[in-house]
């Protein structure tokens, strides 16, 4: 009797010496959500062929939006250039730089099908940011993919994006910064209207 | 049997004990209270719990009509979004109500964001840079290779991949980076870092051996666990102290740093593809294996030109970033690995990001 009350107390101590399960937090949460929708839209039979590319398109722009934090990541890509832009600079800067986004990512996301997604971890930055480490597994390679998100009043949202160790944002900062030494802000805009156009 | 009666119960108890926690878990999560009960986002005490819930719901509502009216809205609705306050907008909004809503609270966010001014953060990591004297000659080299890419490593590297399955692809790649063992096993001494050194000799013998000389990689396959250390000889000076002295981009190798030369040169020395005899073997065999890299990699390349302002800039950037976190990562894992009672240290050391 006592032996396997023993027995008993023993499994109990080592079961509760267990990790209680991760408790993820709402900047993984939220991402989640966001991400899982991108996946099902991706692997949706219905919009498989080719004709439904741009309802795909239009669907992942809805998710984006809601995802990312568009003025923060353009204030962030443009740093101390922002602050010499006007209102309506700013935003014309932020609708072309979706688009500039959009115009290069778009076709690469459509592109993933059989990716996993895998959330490691999640860092707080600071009380109002965090950065959540994943992977995306393909069949030749592993890409490591960090959100760096922020929270405005409720919303936990993307504002740059960290692959292989390379900062979206920081990237953008340079050629921003190097471009912006040698034009005034609406030669850069300029710039970007181009670039959109093109193709 | 009695004594079996109790266990079985205790059992039951047990089992019914941990399944709450994990119910609890997932509620929170699902009720995405989880601000209020993360210790470090602790002074967010006027939170409601609802940040999640919201976005989860209003995305449901067919995203597709709701961005329909194309993009050029942001303009058109910012008077009327003037007029609501923004940060209560996602607790006064019924969820699923109307589809209307995203758009609507992303208008929000919008103006009153555009106005406030970029305030550089306290305690940010301080940014990759990479002088560059070099940039008239650098610029023209970026050409050639950019040229060299489209006109003929591209278009072959596609016919390749179309002729051989990707499994094949992968197992060649493998082979190669076997064979640049000499490269890692040296870098990891030169480190002291000599149970990376160990991994490596081991992972060589595993997957020469049973690996099929190299097309196979059985020591990552999670029962022998031994990943490749992502080591190489730039990184090991970078380590010692070495800065990266500033940017060249060779032709054919592409973006390098005075530094990283040496790197380029010690992997030359340390391949054994480098004493193939007839004087031509060498450079066929380099050709073939950028072949069947790119081949696992078109689109990369595409995709950074492509969301680039300036190409040139931002490959000089992502080189930049990218050697600077190679660095960085391999610092913090070796102070990691310092003797025990000194484990705590990396915590204090790459204090709030790691």
């Amino acid at each position: 009797m006592k032996k396997h009350l023993g027995i008993a107390i023993v499994l109990w101590f080592v079961l509760s010496l267990l990790p209680a399960p991760a408790c993820a937090g709402a900047a993984t949460e939220t991402l989640k959500v966001h991400v899982n929708k991108v996946l099902e839209i991706l692997r949706d039979p219905v919009l498989k062929p080719a004709s439904a590319k741009e309802v795909k398109k239009d669907k992942l722009r809805a998710i984006y939006v809601l995802m990312f934090d568009e003025v923060e990541l353009s204030r962030r890509a443009l740093a101390r250039n922002w602050n010499s832009l006007n209102t309506a600079q700013r935003e014309e800067f932020v609708h072309l730089f979706r688009q500039v986004l959009e115009k290069t990512y778009a076709d690469r996301i459509l592109a993933y099908a059989n990716e996993k997604v895998i959330f490691d971890r999640e860092i707080m930055l600071s009380d109002h940011q965090a950065e959540v480490t994943t992977r995306i597994l393909s069949s030749s390679k592993t890409i490591p993919f960090t959100y760096r998100m922020i929270r405005k009043g409720n919303a936990w949202k993307v504002y740059d994006v960290v692959v292989e160790n390379v900062s979206l944002i920081q990237n953008y900062r340079t050629q921003f910064n190097e471009i912006l030494a040698k034009n005034t802000p609406e030669q850069m805009l300029q710039t970007l209207r181009k670039k959109v156009k093109e193709t | 049997m009695k004594h079996f009666c109790l266990t079985v119960l205790l059992l039951v108890l047990l089992a019914g004990g941990g399944a709450p926690r994990a119910d609890a878990s997932s509620a929170v999560a699902a009720s995405a209270s989880a601000p209020i009960l993360l210790p470090s986002s602790g002074n967010s005490n006027q939170l409601e719990p609802v940040s999640q819930e919201p976005t989860a719901r209003e995305s449901k509502p067919d995203p597709g009509s709701v961005d329909s009216p194309e993009m050029g809205e942001p303009s058109a609705d910012e008077p009327e979004s003037r007029a609501v306050p923004a940060k209560n907008a996602p607790e006064s909004v019924v969820p699923g109500t109307s589809p209307g809503i995203p758009e609507e609270e992303k208008t929000n966010g919008h103006t009153d964001d555009l106005e406030s001014d970029y305030v550089p953060e306290e305690g940010g990591e301080a940014p990759a840079t990479l002088y560059d004297p070099l940039e008239p000659f650098n610029r023209a080299m970026y050409h050639v290779n950019d040229k060299l890419y489209f006109w003929l490593l591209k278009p072959v590297s596609q016919t390749y991949g179309e002729v051989v399955p990707e499994p094949a692809r992968i197992s060649v790649r493998n082979f190669f980076s076997n064979l640049a063992f000499p490269v890692r096993f040296l870098s990891c001494l030169l480190q002291a870092d000599f149970s990376g050194a160990v991994k490596e000799s081991g992972r060589f013998v595993v997957n020469t051996l049973w690996g099929v000389g190299g097309f196979l990689d059985p020591s990552s396959k999670n029962e022998l666990d031994l990943p490749k250390q992502n080591v190489d000889l730039g990184q090991t000076l970078g380590i010692y102290g070495l800065g990266p002295g500033f940017y060249i981009v060779w032709p054919f190798l592409g973006p390098s740093s005075l530094r990283d030369t040496v790197d380029i040169a010690g992997r030359h020395f340390l391949s054994p593809v480098s004493y193939l005899n007839p004087w031509y073997a060498p450079m066929t065999v380099r050709g073939y294996e950028a072949v069947n890299d790119t081949s696992l990699r078109i689109g990369d390349y595409e995709a950074l030109k492509g969301a680039a302002i300036d190409p040139y800039l931002s490959i000089r950037d992502a080189f930049a970033q990218y050697r600077k976190q190679k660095i960085e990562a391999r610092k913090k894992h070796l102070t990691k690995q310092l003797p025990s009672g000194e484990e705590k240290m990396p915590v204090s050391v790459g204090s709030g990001i790691e």
